[in-house]
């Protein structure tokens, strides 16, 4: 399962696989980051939240660090450090990737697929007049549905996809003119 | 000679417990009182016998002398303690326990009144040959006289409260045209604290460092210093790291040092224990500063270089009995570092951290000293002192110290509140601490490197294993079916889907085949 990891910053993208073996972490991103064997160790946590102590032997090397949930994400204390974090899976990681900068207000824009996926449903046509949040259409990918909306108010100028298509990550899905 | 059985403790947190351990290993009796919000403290569970005193506020309970003395002839206590702060340095509050028929733990009345003002003090350490920080050694009450002690000293100058502690009455003054506002803030800020406006001026000193030499006198009129404290690591006059010995005394300087405060100490007619401090400059010209007339936090590291109890003495000057020791069995041996564990947040500019301690790991190891008020579930409120612990460590050097203390400080794991662990570790591993260039400029100076940024490759690769363990803990919350961590948007019309929530039917419909 990938998780992408915003840190301090910079963002990790770890594909986590378990084995028989253990636990294994592949990085994604940066990708020239080597694997790492880990060893993942609960030492007393909180169920529901999370918030605890945890060992990690990372490739043989020992941590120890403590976990409090935050509003989003956590915050990671280890050493003299207290980093904040947000744990993304791929599909959330993919969605805040597509939406569009809330800065712009008029002119054109054109929202990409932030994923490959089949369109469930196309939900609006050329000539609708949608606010923002308007639900565009529905885009199935990683086993779930995903909302696609309208980032501002305007005019739906052209949809590119058909329900029913396999779309790959990219495609223009729709227009919209303010 | 009266022989002291049973000792109240007029004090709360690690300083009540460390007074409660002293009682337990003499066969003292110990007595604590407790505020509202301490039902459940250390030192209450740790005393022999623990009795309520009130509310949580301070003015309420641990500041109420009448509560106290109640406490006392309830519970048959032969003698008090008062620890430090509260009412350690209230020279009424000694005599209100003297004429209640009980021994106080502490310097007699008359010496408290005597050193406790800073102006007296002054006179009394000039009248026994003790040089001083050149000053106004008269109170300054009106602008005529500010201008004129000001030029006479030199600028920048400070003006401080005769009254006065920790920073309270205290301003530093650069030029002629903010005396008038320093003058009035310093007078209104001391009358308020201190119930006294008196204030008087000392030369500002830059670039020295703080150095306090521990002294013990007993009713026989023997006098012995333990040797200094370097207390140069201070932030807005509040020590955070204290040493001994000072990485630039030497026994010369030591001795001079001790007879000094001792001569200051005999003037006065003290007894007990008591701390005098100096300011010492780069050329280790020293000044007297002011004598605090108690138990200080920081004495374990005077104990742990000298092997002498401080308390234990304290208890035998009270019982009439002569020290333990001379001046020649105090020896200074190894290096002791001690740091100052408060519920501050570094990362928020040092704003005070309430809440409850969630988990707790202490250190331990050879070397290693803690004395806390911290237990697991334990509360840190607005009603006390953000300092909850102090930790001591010994070695052969200095730089063994150092390393044992950052050794300690990693290992120092304490959640649900923020400390200023950090910070300590942060000022270990700065080069001129290290190299024990330091004075009480230092921390200042330090703030402004950006401590808090800087990342070397180990930083780095603990940034790296906190992602890891970030999507790890993630990833066994969506294995065990919850939604943990960040939830899920809604993603189709039918209402909020979350990924944890498909994965647990999943697992239900795995579970059930």
């Amino acid at each position: 399962m990938k998780y992408f990891v915003e840190i301090e910053n910079q963002e990790f993208g770890l594909d986590v696989h378990h084995t028989e073996g253990g636990t294994i972490i592949f990085p994604v991103q940066p990708a020239d980051d080597p694997a790492v064997a880990i060893d993942f160790a609960t030492v007393h946590s909180n169920v529901e939240t999370g918030e605890g102590l945890y060992s990690i032997i990372a490739n043989g090397k020992s941590y120890q660090l403590y976990v409090e949930p935050q509003e989003t994400g956590f915050r990671i204390v280890v050493w003299r450090h207290r980093f904040n974090l947000d744990v993304l899976t791929e599909r959330e990681w993919r969605l805040k990737k597509v939406a569009p900068r809330q800065a712009i207000d008029t002119g054109t824009i054109t929202l990409n697929a932030p994923m490959p996926g089949l369109v469930k449903a196309v939900l609006v046509s050329a000539g609708d007049v949608v606010t923002k949040g308007h639900r565009l259409l529905v885009l199935e990918a990683m086993k779930m549905e995903n909302d696609i909306s309208a980032p501002r108010q305007g005019t739906v100028r052209t949809v590119h996809v058909q329900a029913g298509t396999v779309i790959e990550s990219g495609k223009p899905l729709v227009t919209i003119e303010s | 000679m009266p022989k002291i059985s049973k000792i109240l403790i007029a004090n709360r947190g690690e300083i009540a417990l460390r007074i409660v351990r002293a009682c337990a290993e003499v066969g003292i009796t110990s007595v604590a009182v407790f505020s509202d919000a301490d039902r459940t403290a250390l030192h209450v569970r740790a005393a022999d016998e623990a009795y309520p005193i009130g509310p949580a506020p301070s003015r309420d309970s641990y500041l109420r002398v009448d509560k106290i003395l109640e406490v006392a002839r309830k519970s048959g206590a032969d003698a008090i303690h008062p620890g430090y702060g509260f009412l350690a340095e209230n020279a009424d509050f000694a005599q209100a326990v003297i004429d209640a028929g009980l021994i106080w733990i502490g310097p007699p009345p008359a010496a408290m009144r005597l050193l406790g003002d800073k102006l007296t003090a002054r006179h009394t350490a000039q009248a026994a040959g003790v040089p001083t920080v050149p000053g106004s050694d008269v109170a300054v009450d009106d602008l005529d006289q500010a201008v004129a002690a000001a030029e006479r000293i030199g600028y920048p100058v400070l003006i401080k409260a005769s009254a006065g502690g920790g920073g309270k009455g205290m301003r530093v003054v650069r030029s002629k045209d903010e005396l008038e506002a320093a003058l009035r803030t310093a007078q209104s800020e001391a009358q308020s604290s201190f119930g006294s406006g008196v204030v008087y001026f000392e030369k500002y000193l830059e670039h020295v460092r703080h150095v306090e030499i521990q002294i013990l006198a007993d009713s026989h009129g023997n006098a012995v210093h333990l040797g200094e404290r370097e207390c140069s690591i201070q932030r807005r006059h509040q020590k955070l790291i204290e040493e001994s010995p000072s990485p630039v005394v030497d026994a010369d300087l030591r001795a001079r040092m001790g007879s000094v405060a001792v001569a200051a100490a005999l003037a006065a007619h003290y007894t007990s224990a008591g701390t005098v401090e100096f300011l010492l400059d780069k050329d280790r010209n020293f000044y007297f500063l002011e004598v605090n007339t108690r138990l200080q936090v920081e004495h374990p590291v005077t104990e742990w270089v000298t092997g002498i109890d401080i308390v234990l003495e304290q208890f035998r000057v009270a019982e009439g009995k002569p020290l333990s020791i001379t001046q020649d069995d105090v020896e200074v041996r190894g290096h002791a570092i001690e740091c100052r564990i408060a519920a501050e947040d570094p990362f928020n500019n040092f704003a005070p951290s309430l809440g409850t301690i969630a988990s707790l790991a202490e250190p331990g190891g050879p070397g290693v000293r803690v004395d806390s008020s911290m237990y697991r579930g334990g509360k840190v409120s607005i009603y006390y002192d953000p300092m909850i612990a102090k930790l001591i460590v010994w070695a052969p050097t200095r730089e063994h110290a150092m390393t044992r203390m950052r050794r300690a400080l990693e290992e120092y794991g304490v959640r649900g509140i923020q400390t200023n662990i950090p910070f300590h570790l942060a000022v270990l591993g700065d080069a001129a601490f290290q190299e024990g260039r330091i004075d009480t400029g230092f921390v200042e100076e330090f703030m402004a490197t950006g401590w808090l940024t800087q990342k070397d490759a180990h930083d780095k690769e603990l940034e790296r294993t906190a992602a890891y363990l970030g999507a790890l803990v993630v990833d066994q919350k969506r294995l065990a079916g919850g939604a943990l961590g960040r939830q899920s948007q809604p993603v189709n019309g039918t209402g909020p889907v979350h990924d944890g929530s498909k994965w647990r039917v999943a697992g239900r419909r795995e579970a059930m085949r």
